[in-house]
């Protein structure tokens, strides 16, 4: 397994949010984190990228832990934010070169793959601009094309769907498949089930910081044969929120 | 709408002291002690070397005193919101725009009195004028400021294109004329002259206001522009929410990047160096203090005080970069790259170096030319280097690490 989340239980403060969390995420796939608003999406993402310390359990990527070897840990990891958060004072080509520093890149092949990705995206232009003064589209589209030209192992996406044009979003789902052919794996936090349920090989369901199911789609509804059809119709009603009465 | 003005005054008042208690924070006023003893310093050696004969010198004593009319303008505290809820009340707002204008009449004949205090040991060294001439110089000095405040309420009115630049040229052409007068002719002059301009602002500023509306936006914009620059000042010295430090691209600089080695190593300093030199806000800080501190080293020349003043600088500028450590702290990638913070840290001590050095180097030319000897050259290189070190070394690390 590539990341291993055992038991944990973790928050911001005294009091968990999250209760005893056990999750797994294989090489070469897609797991969607589904929740409500204040699910503990977020929060179990924050543990995972190493903002917040858990208070029980463990979290393994590969092998190693941000307690044993901080160092290879994170240069496995690559992160999306929900809102893109930038360096004001680099230009989009000071963020790659930047990023590419801090990960021990090689330029040249980094920077074949971030011209591409760059032109994917159609910032190719932009090279000598500040992000900072960027639509929230084209901030997320900064964020996607430097995480994935870290080769990472782990790429973390919270909520990609919002603010991206229809264009971008297939593209960055055509990257995930990509980097998942590679054997890469991906953990990402959504609200758009119905673009979640065609794209993720499993999921993970929080609620109130805790899991209420796990698995891929087939083996969800075959647990809850009552639940209804799309994943919409299951989640609402493992929650309890019943909107229809 | 009395008890608006004197409202919003007060509001006002304490927010400007809570600025200016942290202004004046004890570095600070060591700082500015210096500042004026060694200005005081070197204004009167310079009287010393002032003879009659230099008769130039009164036009600039003049040009002064007419700049300086423009120090001070009426704080009408006038609010974005006024636009809406005030309307309804338009003609009462005389009265609220008369008290704006007695309360900076106060403060800004306050400046003039000064000003024109400053400016009496030359005139009395080249002039030789008496002592009723210079409360005649004092009084028009005063009179020309009143009529400028007035004029600036008369224009707060929806004043006609023509009417608006007529006033400003009328204002200052007469002021400039007045003053030359006093100075070169008759102070006495002068000052009936004046006194007249006075008056016909005021009647000027009564025929007008019946009968005028109010310009509320042009108003509103003026007074978020004064604010704007006290905010602006206070930001010199102290973090002002409503000034934001900004980011200029300064290409012209790109150069000096290139001293940053590229590598895992030293990536933080590949942000910190762009950071540095593109905000405005530390870059200002360390530009505004090296150059003060220089132009002080400089005319205090040589002694044990330059060296005292020099230690004091460099560690005034070393400690108020220390929170540029914590700038990117609220950015997830600072704590997601995998770099230790071990290694962030040595990356931020080196740039501490660096500029600390640089700012060095210019004290010792500024040290060097006031004429210092060799040995005293040589302590302050050993005085710099031993302080640098220690702050880099050592005092950064007892803070930050």
């Amino acid at each position: 397994m590539a990341l291993t989340v055992s038991h944990l239980v973790g928050g911001y403060s005294q009091i968990p949010v999250l209760k005893d969390i056990s999750f797994e995420v294989a090489p070469g796939e897609l797991v969607g984190l589904i929740g409500l608003n204040g699910a503990g999406k977020s929060t179990t993402i924050n543990h995972i990228i190493g903002l917040l310390t858990p208070m029980k359990g463990t979290i393994t990527l590969n092998g190693v832990t941000l307690a044993t070897d901080a160092q290879t840990y994170k240069q496995q990891l690559a992160y999306i934010p929900e809102t893109p958060v930038l360096y004001e004072e680099l230009t989009l080509k000071e963020h790659l070169e930047m990023t590419m520093l801090a990960y021990g890149l090689d330029q040249k092949q980094a920077w074949e793959r971030a011209h591409h990705l760059l032109t994917l995206f159609r910032l190719d232009n932009k090279l000598d601009w500040f992000p900072a003064n960027f639509s929230k589209g084209m901030k997320q589209k900064v964020m996607i094309v430097c995480a994935f030209i870290t080769n990472a192992k782990l790429y973390i996406i919270d909520e990609p769907f919002l603010g991206l044009d229809p264009l971008a979003v297939h593209d960055l789902l055509q990257l995930i498949g990509e980097v998942k052919q590679a054997g890469a794996s991906v953990l990402m936090s959504t609200h758009v089930l119905d673009t979640a349920e065609k794209f993720c090989d499993r999921f993970v369901l929080l609620h109130s910081g805790e899991i209420q199911t796990q698995g891929t789609f087939d083996e969800i509804k075959a647990n809850y044969p009552d639940a209804g059809e799309s994943l919409n119709d299951i989640y609402l009603s493992l929650t309890g929120v019943t909107r229809d009465e | 709408m009395n008890e608006l003005y004197q409202k919003r005054l007060s509001r006002h008042l304490r927010q400007m002291l809570r600025y200016l208690r942290l202004v004046f924070n004890d570095h600070f006023v060591i700082a500015l002690m210096f500042f004026v003893g060694g200005l005081g310093l070197a204004y009167s050696s310079w009287l010393k070397t002032v003879t009659p004969r230099d008769s130039w010198i009164v036009v600039i004593v003049g040009l002064i005193l007419w700049l300086g009319l423009g120090i001070g303008r009426v704080a009408t505290l006038l609010e974005p919101a006024d636009v809406v809820f005030l309307l309804p009340r338009e003609y009462d707002l005389h009265g609220y725009l008369v008290k704006a204008w007695r309360y900076s009449w106060w403060l800004a004949q306050a400046v003039q009195v000064v000003l024109v205090g400053l400016t009496v040991p030359v005139l009395m060294l080249v002039d030789r004028l008496s002592g009723l001439s210079l409360l005649a110089l004092l009084l028009t000095q005063l009179a020309l400021k009143d009529s400028q405040l007035t004029g600036y309420v008369t224009r707060l009115y929806r004043l006609t294109h023509s009417q608006q630049r007529w006033s400003q040229l009328g204002n200052w052409g007469g002021a400039l004329f007045i003053l030359a007068l006093s100075l070169r002719v008759s102070p006495w002059l002068g000052l009936v002259l004046a006194l007249a301009l006075v008056a016909g602002q005021r009647l000027w500023h009564a025929r007008v206001w019946p009968t005028t509306v109010i310009a509320w936006r042009d108003d509103i914009q003026l007074e978020a522009n004064r604010m704007l620059g006290i905010y602006r000042f206070f930001n010199l010295f102290t973090d002002v929410p409503m000034v934001q430090g900004t980011v200029k691209r300064r290409r012209y600089l790109d150069w000096a990047f290139h001293w940053v080695p590229r590598d895992q190593q030293h990536a933080f300093n590949y942000l910190f160096a762009r950071g540095m030199v593109r905000g405005t806000e530390f870059s200002g800080l360390v530009t505004r203090l090296t150059i003060i501190g220089a132009i002080l080293l400089y005319f205090i020349g040589h002694g044990w005080l330059a060296i005292a003043l020099d230690v004091i600088f460099i560690y005034l500028i070393g400690f108020q970069l220390l929170p540029f450590y914590k700038r990117y702290d609220n950015i997830v990638f600072t704590h997601i790259y995998p770099i230790d913070l071990k290694q962030r840290f040595r990356n931020f001590q080196r740039l501490l170096t660096i500029i600390l050095s640089l700012t060095g180097v210019v004290f010792l030319i500024a040290f060097w030319l006031s004429n210092a000897s060799l040995v005293q050259v040589g302590i302050l290189v050993l005085a710099n280097v031993i302080e640098i070190y220690l702050l880099v070394a050592w005092y950064a690390k007892l803070r930050l690490a």
